[in-house]
């Protein structure tokens, strides 16, 4: 007759311990799904005429840390997506390239006295306010397709040198990549970079041919020839 | 036009027959013996007899290729000259097709390897240094909107800078058309396998269209074409005969592409 000993506590011991831990936290991991991305990429210059005005730049103080973060439906899992310090890098880069002045200023409307003046401060021609109204993405896994998609939506505000809103646009900006196996925060990564650079190319090309962008620079003494966009 | 059949290497001839041969060679060191777990053993079983069903594969193995044809049509003379440079892009679409990235890498790598490479300037620099101009939706369509676009400031400088010639449109994609077949696969503590075989066949088609940046003009196009079935069949071990027809449409379309801008031959 065999005798079978059976250890009915061998989970206390060390090794099973470690087993049973490494088991759990397999199936913790299996159960909720966390991504987190820091949205990260190549920052292009423009290579566009910039309009020969100055430009106080207005960003809401979240610009540049904007977190967006989502629980996806149908197990898809909890996304934290840092877009802010890209997308604030982005567009002081692009605005550098867009206008012959930018600087960067907390609230729109000039209110430069004469001692401003003397010290060498002055007024710019305009202010523009962009705000980040939208960022949203989609998973293969929702969408049925075989991508990522993103899109960006911001709001920009033309402002006289008073403050006084003269044009506000919504524009855009979608990008899409195809995912590896394993690879979906690099896919979303390289789809939310793809719809900036989009929204940027938009403000760049489509913001100046603006009527009332024209009518402004007209207004101003700034003589622009809009061109068609390819 | 030219019309080539490409086999995946990976399933050749000589690689199965290597593989028959370290089968038998394993059966001489008594892999059976020590083959103690049961789905190892089942598995060294078949490969004790390996030459048999290797004649099996070898026969799916025919079937594992992808046809090629490749056309080609030239409107312009013109090669590249000495440091001058081509560039590839993929054309990025809104829909749900679009060319994939790894096939204009492919491209890029296969022409700038070989006995005359090319200079390629990356697409990632040339969108870069040309922004905005060359995204998605800013890109121009058709090569008449080049004069417009070298118009605007500083485009024609940049790409003076970049000693770029030609421009290669790729457009087109690679889908599944057809599939069938089933296999299971089951783990259990006594071992596991697979059983069964499926396939599906692929139909590669791309088109490069080739801007010529120094005359503002289009050169030509080239089209290439590849299908091909591929193979999952499950004997213990799934084995995979793989006939990557997007492979075989790049080493089709970078050859001719290379004979188009060099001007020399194949």
């Amino acid at each position: 007759m065999i005798r079978i000993k059976i250890n009915r506590f061998k989970w206390l011991q060390p090794h099973w311990r470690l087993s049973v831990f490494s088991l759990s936290v397999v199936c913790a991991l299996l159960a909720s799904c966390t991504h987190t991305l820091t949205v990260s990429g190549r920052i292009p210059t423009p290579l566009i005429e910039p309009l020969p005005v100055s430009m106080g730049f207005v960003r809401p103080p979240e610009f540049s840390t904007h977190i967006h973060r989502e629980k996806l439906p149908r197990g898809g899992g909890d996304w934290t997506v840092e877009l802010g310090a890209l997308q604030n890098a982005f567009f002081e880069t692009l605005f550098d390239s867009l206008f012959q002045g930018v600087r960067p200023v907390d609230t729109p409307g000039c209110a430069v006295g004469l001692g401003d003046r003397a010290a060498g401060k002055i007024c710019p021609d305009g202010f523009l306010r962009l705000t980040l109204l939208e960022y949203a993405f989609l998973p293969p896994e929702l969408s049925g397709l075989k991508f990522f998609s993103a899109s960006t939506k911001y709001q920009l505000e033309l402002m006289n040198a008073g403050g006084e809103v003269l044009d506000t646009w919504v524009v855009v900006g979608y990008g899409k990549n195809e995912g590896g196996a394993f690879q979906s925060t690099d896919a979303l990564n390289a789809a939310s970079v793809e719809a900036l650079r989009d929204a940027g190319a938009r403000v760049s090309l489509e913001w100046p041919k603006r009527t009332r962008v024209q009518t402004w620079l007209d207004k101003i003494g700034v003589k622009n020839d809009p061109k068609p966009i390819m | 036009m030219t019309q080539n059949r490409l086999c995946n290497p990976r399933s050749s001839v000589k690689r199965l027959w290597a593989f028959a041969l370290a089968a038998t060679s394993h059966r001489k060191r008594r892999v059976l013996k020590w083959a103690w777990k049961p789905a190892a053993r089942s598995a060294a079983k078949l490969t004790v007899s390996a030459r048999r069903w290797v004649v099996a594969i070898m026969l799916l193995q025919l079937a594992s290729c992808a046809t090629t044809r490749v056309e080609q049509s030239r409107q312009t003379n013109a090669v590249l000259g000495a440091g001058e440079a081509m560039v590839i892009l993929g054309r990025a679409t809104y829909n749900d097709r679009e060319t994939e990235e790894s096939f204009t890498d492919c491209l890029a790598a296969s022409l700038s390897q070989g006995s005359n490479p090319i200079r390629l300037v990356s697409e990632d620099q040339f969108k870069d240094d040309l922004y905005p101009w060359f995204e998605a939706r800013t890109a121009p369509t058709n090569a008449n909107d080049l004069g417009r676009l070298f118009a605007e400031a500083g485009v024609q400088a940049q790409i003076d800078q970049l000693s770029i010639r030609y421009l290669a449109w790729i457009e087109g994609d690679t889908v599944t058309v057809d599939k069938g077949g089933s296999m299971s696969c089951a783990v259990s503590t006594f071992g596991g396998g697979c059983f069964g075989m499926s396939y599906w066949e692929q139909d590669a088609s791309y088109e490069a269209s080739i801007w010529d940046l120094k005359n503002l003009t289009a050169s030509g196009q080239i089209s290439a074409d590849a299908n091909g079935t591929s193979y999952l069949a499950g004997l213990v071990l799934p084995i995979p005969i793989l006939a990557r027809p997007g492979n075989a449409a790049c080493k089709g379309l970078a050859a001719q592409l290379r004979v188009f801008v060099t001007g020399g031959d194949e």
